[in-house]
Parts: C-alpha cells; structure tokens; sequence
C-alpha cells in the first residue's frame, strides 16, 4: 500500500524558518547614524538624569541635580573606555523625525558613545511608534535590566496603560485586567501594582522619592482606611518596619484568649462578620486599651450607669481578655438603654 | 508605507513550478481586471513569460539555451534619436548600464523587458565581489527610478538562488512562492525561505518583504498530492501562508503557452470555464494581499 508524508523534520524546518522570519520581520535592520542626532526621550521612564547637554565636560556645579548627575557621568566614563575599546556592540533602538533620532531604548550606549567620542552609532530605526508601542518597547528594554525602582516600574505600568487606552482600545478601562495584558504580568502581580497606582498621593510621593520601594509593604498601606492609621503605617514603613508591623497596623488583627496572660494578646471586640449582605455592625478590633478606656469612660459617664462604673477600678487594662469582656458588657447596657 | 509601485517577485528554487505561468496570470488579472499600469520584468533566461508578450527567437549565443528579444515595435533605424541602438531591449540592460525600452503588449496596460538569454547568463556569472555593485545594487536602483511608473511590477526569476533572483527579492515588496506537491518542490521552499527571512531582517518597517503566500500549483487528484496538501495545512507554523485556492494540473495552461496558438489568455477563455474561475480566484487573493 502506498504511504506518502512529508518528512517532520522538513516540515519544521519550514516552519521555523517561516516562524523567525515574521517574528523579525522590519525590526533588525541596522544602519549608522550620528551621534550628534541623538536625542534622549524625556517621557522614558528608565531616565538617566544626566543628557547631552551635560556632554563632555560633566554637570555644571550649578545644576540642582549636580549630585545625581556627577554619579552618572562618572558611572559613563567608565562605561565609555569599554566602547572605546570594543565599540557599541549592540545597536540602540531610534526612530526619526524632522532629520533627528530619538532615542527609543539604549540611553546609556549614547551617552557613552558621546563621551568616548565617536561619530557614529549602530542603531535599529524603526518608524515612530505610536505612544502604547513607544512605552511598550521601552518597558521590554527596561525590563531586561531587571533594576528599576518601583516608581520606574509605576511610571512604566502607566504609560503603557494610558497608550493603549489612547491608541488601541479607547474603551479599554484601565484595571488589573489591562495591566496583565500590556505588562505581562501575573494577576496577582498587577493587583498589586494597581492598588498602588490608585494610591494617595502621599504614598506616590513617598515611593518616587524613593523613600519606599517594596510593592508589598505599599500594598498593604493602600488597604487602610483610617488616614491616621495610613499616616502610621507609612511612617512606619519609611523608618524601615518590617511587612509583618504594618501588616499589623493594616488589619488590626486582635485576636482574644481564656488565658490572663497580657503578652502577645488583644482586644476583642465584639465582631460579627456577615455574609455578602451585612446584618450587623463590626465594631473593628484594637491592641489600644487606653482608647477602650476611654470609649468606655465616655459611656459610663451618663448618670444612670453609675453604679457600673465603679466596677473600672477593678480592671486590669493590660488584659485584654478582661478589657475585652468589660467592652461587651458596656455595650450590652448601652444596647438596653437605646431599646428603652 | 513605501510609495509606488508594489515589485512582485514570483520565485521557487526548481523548475517547472509554474513561476513563469504564474508571473503571467497575475500580470493579465492585475492590468486587464483590475486596470492597473503595470509592468512584467523577465529575469529568466529561459525567457517564457517574454515569449507570452513579446515576439522572441532563439539566442544562439545561449550556451544554456534560452531566447532573445527581436527588434522593438517602436525601433525606427531612419530616427536620429534612436541612432546607436540595435532595436533590442531587455532585463540585461539593467545590469549593463543601458537605456531601457519596455516592449508594449496586447494589453493596454501592460508593458514588458523581456529576457535576453545569454546576455543574462554572462550577468550571473559575476564574481562574488562584484555582485552586490553590479548586480544587486544596479536592479534596485533601476527599480527606485521606475517604481513611480507602474501600479505593479512583476518579476519572473529563474529557478535558482543565484544573483539574479537575490536581486529580484531585494528589489522586491511582495513574494510568491508556488510549489509542486511534490518532494523535490517542498524541499525548495525551505531554501527560498531562508532567503526571504534574511531579507526581511535587513528590511526597515517601512520597506518590508512581505511574503503572500506558499501557492499549490499544478495540483493533480493524487494520493500524493492531496496528502502532501493536508500535511502543509496541518502544520500550525505554515497553514497560514498555504494560499487557500490551488491551481490544478490542466493541460489548457499549457496550451495557453503555444506561439501562435489560441486562446492566448486565460482571460479569452469563458468566464465559467474551470481554469478561468480558480485563476481568478488565485489572483484575486493575491491582489487582496499585496493591495491592502
């Protein structure tokens, strides 16, 4: 009987060939262009302080960001004796317009290539992109660095998310969702990083300041409400708490025992947790006694409760357990006094 | 978007695929259906596609065989201006530096350089260091200068990977590449491949080489056909570049090729004729493709 197959392995071949072909197609050509038209793209947010306008001298004494920018020069002179010596061996990433290049990815090799004094550069010109491709191959780039800050990997994250929402869908909503779909991530990684993008602005200027740059620590501030306890918890994570003492402050998660023991236990309050519809009031949990104190005192102060309130002196307010049933009992007394 | 004309190359690494039969359909459907001004460039030395449009003879000097082009229908010797030209044009004259006089064809539309055997045969044989200055950067320079001409350019190749049909797809925006199902024929595509792919790197976004299709030509109702058929449309990474019409074996193609003979053109034949219908539809996708 006859049998006829193309051979698998010709098969592949075709395939591959057919496969890198269009997977490259227009994005390896390279050509030699002027160092001298370059120009760095300031909306890139993997941005180096330092610019051409630096060049070749070094910053001026003058300038606010003296500091910054001196480290950088000094980090690219370095830089640059290598691509004296070896040249720019990977070619940056431009498009041009109006006779100049602008500087898609590779901001380092310029500057370095400027300080080393060459003419000329390898580069791959592109046709401008559009905003979203524009940040969505400066995030790639970035990315393969693997040494952005969180405001860089923030400012990345929203630039992509406001390019697509303006060049490709102008329905598209920007949520958790969006962000998996135009920054790879995982679901639960772009949960995180939205949660802190909505976030206030005092956490924003905190992170861009540097002065934060642990996502699950600005996290768990972005989950607290109360702005006293979120001024606590941000405070707290600047002067380098660890996740766990503001996760604490993020759920006050006060848990009672039978035991006497005050070490390692909190107040519970009386809570009632209901199902999707709420049937009752949670009245929140608390490691502070002293405001149960004081919530209770306020309470025991009205004339008809006091004979109940001689009872506080024989409280030990460093028990939680103690403190706790107290807090139930006032309450149960309120609760007659309302329904009278 | 690169202006002018869209260069349509038509390119296979064996013979007898139907690159010449296929130059010469698309280069009909493009100017006679879709009236556009086109014209067919012969890069063959076999000079088949020339001799559907153009009156040739046989080109003694062609160690390999081949034609020549005879004299222009335009060619007047009693005119001082053409003094200095023997009446003959062709696709050596790229390469040779010399005026080029496009022949016209039956079709308004439709002009051809036909093929010059063995003026063709001493351009191939150009040394490794001279290929890319004579040979590959002369075609493309010629078709920069007449790209704003045409509507389309077609260019027949011979079977082969030498330097004309290198220049052919450097020169070119669109590439078709139809197939026998046959082994010998499904090797070749591998190698064409590869020649397209390094020449879509070295393209910018703006200039891309794009490949239109893989198309299955001369498909006879064999076991061996149709299964090498499902094998290609099977793949995930090909089935996308598998044209979705063929053409079948048909002698009327042939036919249509006869000096002299009629029909002469696929287009004079009835419109429910078979081969009519399913090379329109080959055409008509493949406008679609290189038009959008």
């Amino acid at each position: 009987m006859k049998k006829f197959t193309i051979d698998t392995s010709l098969i592949d071949a075709i395939g591959d060939t057919l496969d890198a072909g269009l997977s490259y197609k227009g994005k390896l050509k390279t050509e030699v262009i002027p160092v001298k038209k370059l120009v760095l793209d300031p909306q890139n947010a993997r941005d180096l302080a330092l610019g051409f306008e630096d060049l070749p001298d070094g910053p001026s004494t003058s300038d606010p960001f003296y500091e910054r920018k001196l480290n950088e020069f000094e980090d690219l002179k370095h830089f640059a004796e290598e691509i004296k010596e070896d040249g720019v061996l990977q070619p940056i990433i431009v498009y041009e317009e109006g006779g100049k290049f602008y500087v898609i990815a590779g901001e380092r090799r310029s500057l370095g290539s400027a300080i080393a004094g060459l003419n000329y550069i390898p580069a791959i010109v592109r046709s401008k992109p559009d905003e979203y491709n524009l940040s969505r191959i400066q995030w790639n780039e970035n990315l393969q660095r693997k040494n952005l800050n969180l405001w860089e990997r923030l400012q990345g994250i929203d630039r992509l998310l406001k390019g697509y929402i303006s060049e490709v869908d102008p329905n598209a909503i920007a949520s958790p969702s969006l962000i998996v779909k135009v920054a790879n991530f995982s679901m639960s990684m772009a949960v995180d990083y939205f949660a802190i993008l909505n976030g206030d602005q005092e956490l924003l200027n905190a992170i861009k300041e540097q002065k934060i740059d642990n996502v699950k620590k600005a996290v768990q501030i972005t989950k607290i409400k109360d702005p006293f306890a979120k001024r606590q918890a941000l405070d707290a994570c600047i002067t380098g708490a660890t996740l766990e003492e503001i996760e604490n402050i993020a759920t006050l998660d006060i848990q009672a025992t039978p035991s006497t023991s005050t070490s390692n236990q909190k107040v519970s309050m009386p809570i009632k947790t209901a199902g999707r519809q709420a049937t009752k009031v949670t009245l929140g949990t608390t490691t502070n006694t002293k405001a149960v104190k004081k919530i209770v005192e306020l309470i025991l102060n009205e004339p008809e409760f006091n004979d109940f309130r001689n009872k506080l002196d024989n409280i030990n307010w460093e028990d939680y357990g103690q403190v706790s049933k107290l807090f139930n009992r006032v309450l149960g007394l309120l609760e007659k006094r309302v329904n009278k | 978007m690169a202006k002018g004309a869209k260069v349509i190359v038509i390119a296979t690494d064996k013979g007898g695929d139907g690159k010449s039969t296929m130059s010469i359909q698309i280069a009909e459907h493009f100017a006679q259906t879709r009236n556009k001004k086109g014209l067919l460039i012969d890069l063959d030395p076999q000079g088949n596609s020339s001799q559907h449009f153009v009156r040739m003879e046989h080109d003694p000097f062609a160690t390999k065989g081949g034609k020549k082009p005879t004299k222009h229908p335009e060619y007047n010797p009693n005119d001082p201006e053409q003094a200095g030209w023997d009446g003959i044009t062709s696709t050596a004259d790229i390469f040779l530096g010399r005026d080029i006089y496009p022949y016209p064809t039956k079709i308004a539309n439709l002009s051809v350089i036909p093929a010059y055997a063995s003026l063709l045969q001493d351009v191939e044989e150009v040394s490794k260091d001279d290929v890319t200055k004579k040979v590959y950067n002369r075609f493309l320079q010629f078709i920069q200068l007449i790209k704003n001409e045409y509507d389309f350019i077609v260019l027949d190749t011979r079977p082969s990977k030498g330097p004309l049909t290198s220049a052919a797809i450097k020169a070119a925006s669109d590439l078709i590449i139809p197939t026998v199902l046959e082994q010998w024929s499904i090797d070749g595509i591998y190698g064409l491949l590869q020649m397209w792919k390094t020449e879509a790197f070295n393209r910018s976004d703006e200039n891309p080489l794009n490949l239109v299709g893989i198309l299955p030509n001369m498909v006879a109702r064999t076991k061996l056909h149709s299964t090498f058929l499902t094998s290609l449309h099977n793949s995930n990474s090909i089935k996308d570049y598998i044209m979705p019409y063929v053409l079948r074996k048909r002698t009327i193609y042939a036919e249509l090729m006869v000096d002299g003979g009629e029909p002469q053109s696929i287009y004079q034949l009835p419109e429910n004729h078979p081969a009519r219908i399913e090379s329109e539809e080959v055409c008509n996708y493949i406008y679609d493709k290189v038009f959008k």
